[in-house]
């Protein structure tokens, strides 16, 4: 096993809830502060949760130096899933290339980045996710990262792309140079794990995708994702776990909890009492 | 069975990913003039045409084409397509002049080759019931309605970008407009008369940042639209409607629908609480990046390829065609008109 049971997300504090532009709206509002984050981070970190998977947000910066400064949490496990696209776009947005280069490439490693635009200049073109794990993991200096995850909306977009050699360079630099396990999370788990194992060739990916009995996102099919799960070529991160409130919380968790295909369980929540009744469910031995 | 997608912008990309994985490896090539979009788009393996000439020239018997190129260059290509008889997948608007959208919706006409627009707000969950909903009884007559297009693309002046000039296109009109404007013809029916348009500035010198429709359809019925671009309290966009039914009013926006009855009438109760219990997005085959833009491109493909594809439960006439197209830029130009004079 390479992550804890349970793995909290960060969605709350982004401002993301699926099922109310309203809620969505009060707690972007709310956690604009990084103490607010914080404050959930060590709530969940009193109730037993080590590993946090996390985007690359600019909002999450002054939140990580603060983790890496304070101590607060020795054996916190973090897990980056990046890019988190929307800031090179408003860098592009406000500054041109100029921008981009001076906002997030200023602190990378100068023999990496070379090494890797060398590459792509002279036709190594999967050396671009070597880049873009350069840059992105500048974010992650001075953390415990355990894991290093694709967003799906670069992680699925590559698949449709059918770009599987750039699958294959992100997987072996994240194992190579990180010493991290690489992930992919994906809105399309059948699809996902036949790509990564039988045209990319890994042996028992790690994949991380929405898995809820109410079925909310599991594209093709709640079905086929549930097959696709228990079939055991994967190793599956649950997440939507509570299908944005569909259903009721203790129903919903000891569904995923209790399948047979679900390594971890990734749930996000910005209430104290929450976070706790979710550790206490998932925890518990299935009735 | 070969689709073309024209243009590697963000939004060809979009379709490229979605429609290479609905169709089978090698289908889908790309035409782009860019010699950097073509070779990224060439290291997928995806086979690629610096002219849209070279691609028609090449042989392929194209069973389908996405038009996804900035709109100024949407007439001259959709007129090519058409006049071949190749199906066209085309992004909104249509053109940037009605006169244009006309001569392309003749030419539709007269060869009955398929057309879809790409509209895709028909195709969120919330708005598609809602437009089943305004045409069916289950709730009585709709009276009236409010609808709202919210989001912060533009912050700050800005007087050279393309998207802050209202005669490249820009401006929230032309952005947010084709979205709103078309969803309220496709779930309230045509426009019949336009009562008052205000127009706003924030940010923007030679396009509007706020726009304030009143309008009536053919069926009587009276729609309050607002269009804003600039409110910084959203964090994407979002569209809002509130409908007056004769027994209820229904609330729906991006993410959910709800309703609360009017009348004390078991017929009206039982509909509203059938609105109101939780629904699971639409299925899709493969999904980038929401529903709606893996189902929009579904229902196309299963048109045009004849061959089944899509796992939602939509209306058949969901999808935009040439006309709707030509409609929204016909209304977009009376509404700048109107606001212009006001």
């Amino acid at each position: 096993m390479s992550f804890g049971r349970i793995i909290l997300g960060d969605n709350q504090f982004l401002g993301i809830n699926h099922s109310s532009p309203d809620k969505a709206l009060a707690l972007d509002d709310r956690f604009s502060r990084p103490d607010a984050i914080l404050e959930v981070i060590d709530w969940a970190y009193q109730a037993g949760v080590r590993d946090f998977m996390f985007t690359t947000h600019e909002r999450l910066k002054p939140v990580f130096e603060e983790v890496v400064r304070s101590r607060l949490f020795p054996d916190m496990q973090y897990i980056p899933c990046l890019p988190y696209a929307h800031k090179y776009a408003n860098s592009m947005t406000d500054g041109g290339i100029k921008a981009v280069v001076t906002d997030h490439l200023g602190g990378c490693s100068k023999r990496q980045l070379l090494s890797g635009a060398s590459r792509v200049v002279f036709g190594d073109f999967p050396a671009v996710m070597q880049l873009l794990v350069e840059i992105e993991m500048l974010m992650a200096r001075g953390l415990n990262v355990r894991g290093v995850f694709l967003q799906n909306v670069i992680f699925d977009l590559i698949v449709g792309l059918r770009g599987t050699g750039l699958l294959a360079r992100f997987h072996r630099h994240v194992s190579e140079r990180f010493r991290a396990v690489p992930g992919y999370i994906t809105m399309n788990h059948p699809l996902a794990q036949r790509v990564l194992c039988d045209e990319v060739g890994i042996a028992k990916p790690w994949l991380c995708a929405n898995f809820n009995v109410a079925g909310f996102r599991m594209n093709p099919s709640p079905v086929a994702v549930a097959a696709s799960f228990a079939n055991g070529r994967s190793h599956n991160i649950a997440m939507s776990i509570l299908a944005s409130g569909l259903l009721p919380p203790q129903e919903s968790v000891q569904h995923v909890r209790d399948f047979q295909g679900v390594d971890c369980l990734l749930f996000g929540s910005s209430r104290r009492a929450n976070i706790e009744a979710n550790v206490a469910l998932i925890n518990a031995q299935p009735a | 069975m070969s689709i073309l997608v024209i243009g590697g912008g963000k939004m060809g990309l979009s379709h490229m990913a979605i429609l290479n994985r609905l169709l089978d490896a090698g289908e889908v090539s790309l035409c782009d003039p860019s010699r950097l979009s073509r070779y990224v788009f060439g290291k997928m393996g995806i086979r690629t045409y610096k002219s849209l000439d070279a691609a028609l020239g090449c042989g392929t018997a194209w069973r389908g084409a996405v038009v996804a190129t900035p709109t100024s260059s949407h007439f001259a290509i959709a007129k090519q397509l058409l006049e071949r008889g190749i199906p066209c997948f085309i992004e909104k608007p249509l053109t940037l002049d009605p006169d244009k959208s006309a001569q392309l919706a003749e030419l539709q006409s007269r060869s009955g080759t398929y057309v879809q627009m790409g509209l895709v707000s028909r195709f969120i969950q919330p708005f598609a019931r809602l437009r089943r909903l305004a045409r069916s009884d289950a709730l009585g007559p709709v009276q009236d309605y409010r609808a709202r297009m919210m989001g912060n693309v533009v912050t700050k002046t800005d007087t050279r970008s393309w998207r802050t000039n209202f005669r490249r296109g820009g401006g929230c009109l032309n952005e947010y407009g084709p979205h709103l404007l078309d969803l309220c013809r496709s779930i309230f029916g045509d426009v019949r008369s336009l009562e008052s348009v205000a127009l706003g500035k924030v940010h923007s010198v030679h396009a509007d940042d706020r726009v304030d429709i009143r309008w009536t359809h053919d069926s009587g019925v009276q729609g309050h639209l607002t269009l804003d671009w600039c409110d910084t309290s959203r964090r994407k966009s979002t569209t809002e409607f509130e409908v007056n039914f004769q027994q209820a009013v229904v609330k729906a926006n991006n993410a959910e629908l709800s309703a609360r009855a009017l009348v004390d009438q078991f017929g009206a109760e039982a509909a509203v609480h059938q609105l109101n219990a939780p629904m699971l997005p639409y299925p899709v085959n493969f999904y980038l990046r929401g529903e709606d833009y893996s189902l929009q491109l579904e229902v196309f493909l299963q048109r045009v390829l004849q061959r089944q594809l899509v796992l939602a439960d939509i209306d058949d006439d969901l999808a935009a065609g040439v006309a709707d197209g030509l409609a929204v830029d016909r209304l977009i130009q009376d509404v700048a008109t109107k606001g212009q004079a006001a």
